[in-house]
């Protein structure tokens, strides 16, 4: 283990593109957040404030840097396409690691980088927090908190399909343009034809409705305004805006489901080709 | 002897092409082991089996008597078909990779890259090397943690003639230490050269194998020139001095037992008062050899 972290770490420090694209990643990221702090709407009985205080920062903040998933993805299918390119996974096999090490690293790197977005998220809702909150207590500050938790099983699972691609393909431009299309407009046409129950169930909509679009109106009204039978009228779902989905635990099952699976099938690739 | 390697039935087929067909080995500690062929003789297949990069279809393969797993690859250091390293890191950090790899100290980086004669480009990015420069880069990545057997495909390849010199004389040296080596080439002369017993490949099988001067032959050919060739092939014919003469244009080709030498000759020419003009050793071709194996 230590010693694939070892190796991993040579590789990606000394990698400039790795680097390009994570610092991209960071400053899209700080800056729509930034930007949209700085974005003063004013409709009474409305104060678009509230998504920046705790607890409502995490799901807001989760949602916005979901975005940015595809630049994750993109680089750990450069980061594994270039294995193949350049036949270093060739050459490792031959200096002596085994196939499943080869794989073990890639997982490592991703979990990096999943822990880098985790720790972003986690910092900048602190910060935005902590100045928004008049009165920050723990509990409100705990609350909503485990969706950085569903974020991070989300940047796994959209980096572990772009390694599924990358095996599958060993290249990265192939991969790249097929991930992009597969969440859009693949899958959603597939979707389409299969009945509204089971459309959640496949994989890029299942781990895309992972951090689901806040509830915008209902935590920026000031006022609550409940339908005849209790619920909240400023939902999005009330709305018929979004269909209504699994439950978070099923989705995160799902989603942790699908990662499992998707590690698994790149494991058996990576043992029974030819390098 | 003990064995380094034992290969029994391999066999490789891509599609209708038969790469590796039934071929057996067996490699003993100590020997230089050159695995001779034309250029898709299966060679480089059958070494990327047996480092494990290519699965085979039937047969088997051992090493060191059957070690599992992959502990001993650390025992093992090899080179298989193009050098591959990360264009865009140093010299030393794409071997820091290799060698935390093979859990060799780093400090063994500097000593390897000395021997490849690279020291002064250490901290240049791989891409920036001649084809040369990252043939001899590879030949330092097989020398880190001084592993016992070498594996090389075609070391000399894109090597300019002193490059030749110098990776031969690795080869030698770490022969002389009692290093095991396998040695693939399509060139005859290095197989000669440096090793001390043969396999020869063709069409991904095996034809022939042994002890290099019993399989390859021991005969020397020399193409002479004289005033009067004519005279001088009808006098070392006579003398038996040579089994084959063949008339060429103004010169004549010779084939001669192993014990006569270009002195030999010289001096018997001398003697009959015959003043040569040209004396040139010849290599047999690779081809002829083939057919001689075949036949």
């Amino acid at each position: 283990m230590r010693k694939l972290i070892n190796i991993e770490f040579v590789k990606l420090i000394n990698y400039t593109s790795f680097k390009v694209i994570l610092l991209l990643h960071l400053a899209f990221f700080s800056l729509v957040v930034f930007v949209s702090s700085q974005i003063d709407i004013t409709v009474p009985g409305f104060d678009t404030t509230n998504l920046f205080r705790f607890p409502h920062v995490w799901s807001y903040f989760a949602w916005i840097a979901s975005w940015f998933n595809l630049l994750l993805a993109i680089l750990v299918i450069m980061v594994a396409g270039n294995e193949f390119s350049y036949r270093t996974f060739r050459q490792h096999v031959i200096d002596g690691l085994s196939r499943t090490e080869l794989l073990g690293g890639k997982l490592l790197v991703i979990f990096m980088i999943s822990v880098y977005a985790f720790l972003l998220v986690l910092v900048s809702g602190l910060i935005y927090g902590a100045v928004y909150t008049s009165s920050p207590s723990m509990a409100d500050l705990i609350s909503g908190m485990h969706i950085l938790f569903v974020y991070f099983l989300q940047t796994i699972a959209f980096m572990v399909i772009g390694l599924l691609l990358v095996m599958l393909l060993r290249s990265n431009a192939l991969s790249i343009i097929i991930f992009i299309l597969l969440r859009f407009p693949v899958e959603p046409v597939i979707r389409s034809f299969f009945p509204r129950d089971v459309r959640p169930f496949f994989p890029m909509k299942s781990v895309g409705s992972l951090t689901p679009v806040p509830e915008f109106l209902s935590i920026s009204s000031e006022a609550s305004f409940e339908t005849a039978d209790g619920a909240n009228a400023l939902t999005f779902s009330e709305m018929g805006l979004v269909a209504q989905g699994l439950p978070l635990w099923g989705q995160v099952l799902l989603a942790a489901g699908y990662t499992l699976l998707f590690a698994g099938i790149a494991l058996l690739l990576i043992r029974r080709r030819n390098l | 002897m003990e064995k380094i390697l034992e290969i029994r039935g391999l066999t490789r087929h891509y599609g209708r092409i038969r790469a590796v067909h039934n071929l057996d080995m067996d490699v003993g500690r100590g020997q230089v082991y050159g695995i001779l062929g034309p250029n898709g003789s299966g060679k480089t297949t059958t070494l990327s089996v047996i480092m494990g990069v290519v699965h085979q279809q039937q047969g088997s393969y051992s090493w060191f008597g059957n070690a599992r797993g992959s502990g001993w690859k650390r025992r093992v250091g090899s080179l298989i078909e193009v050098p591959n390293f990360y264009p865009y890191l140093s010299l030393v950090q794409n071997l820091m990779i290799a060698a935390r790899i093979k859990e060799v100290p780093d400090n063994d980086i500097d000593r390897v890259l000395e021997v490849a004669g690279l020291t002064e480009r250490r901290n240049y990015p791989y891409r920036t090397l001649s084809l040369g420069m990252k043939q001899r880069l590879a030949m330092a990545s097989v020398l880190l943690g001084d592993p016992e057997v070498m594996v090389l495909d075609e070391p000399t390849n894109g090597l300019d003639p002193e490059g030749i010199a110098e990776v031969r004389g690795i080869i030698s040296g770490e022969a002389e230490k009692g290093k095991t080596v396998i040695l693939a080439s399509h060139i005859l002369g290095e197989v000669e050269k440096v090793c001390s017993h043969v396999a020869v490949l063709k069409g991904g099988e095996l034809i022939a194998s042994g002890r290099v001067e019993e399989l390859l032959g021991t005969d020397r050919m020399f193409r002479l020139s004289a005033p009067d060739t004519g005279l001088l092939g009808e006098l070392l014919v006579r003398a038996g001095m040579v089994k084959t003469l063949e008339n060429k244009g103004g010169e004549i080709l010779v084939t001669c037992g192993a014990s006569i030498s270009a002195a030999d000759i010289n001096r018997f020419a001398f003697d009959n008062d015959i003043v040569l003009t040209g004396l040139v050793p010849v290599r047999k071709s690779l081809e002829s050899h083939f057919l001689e194996l075949v036949r």
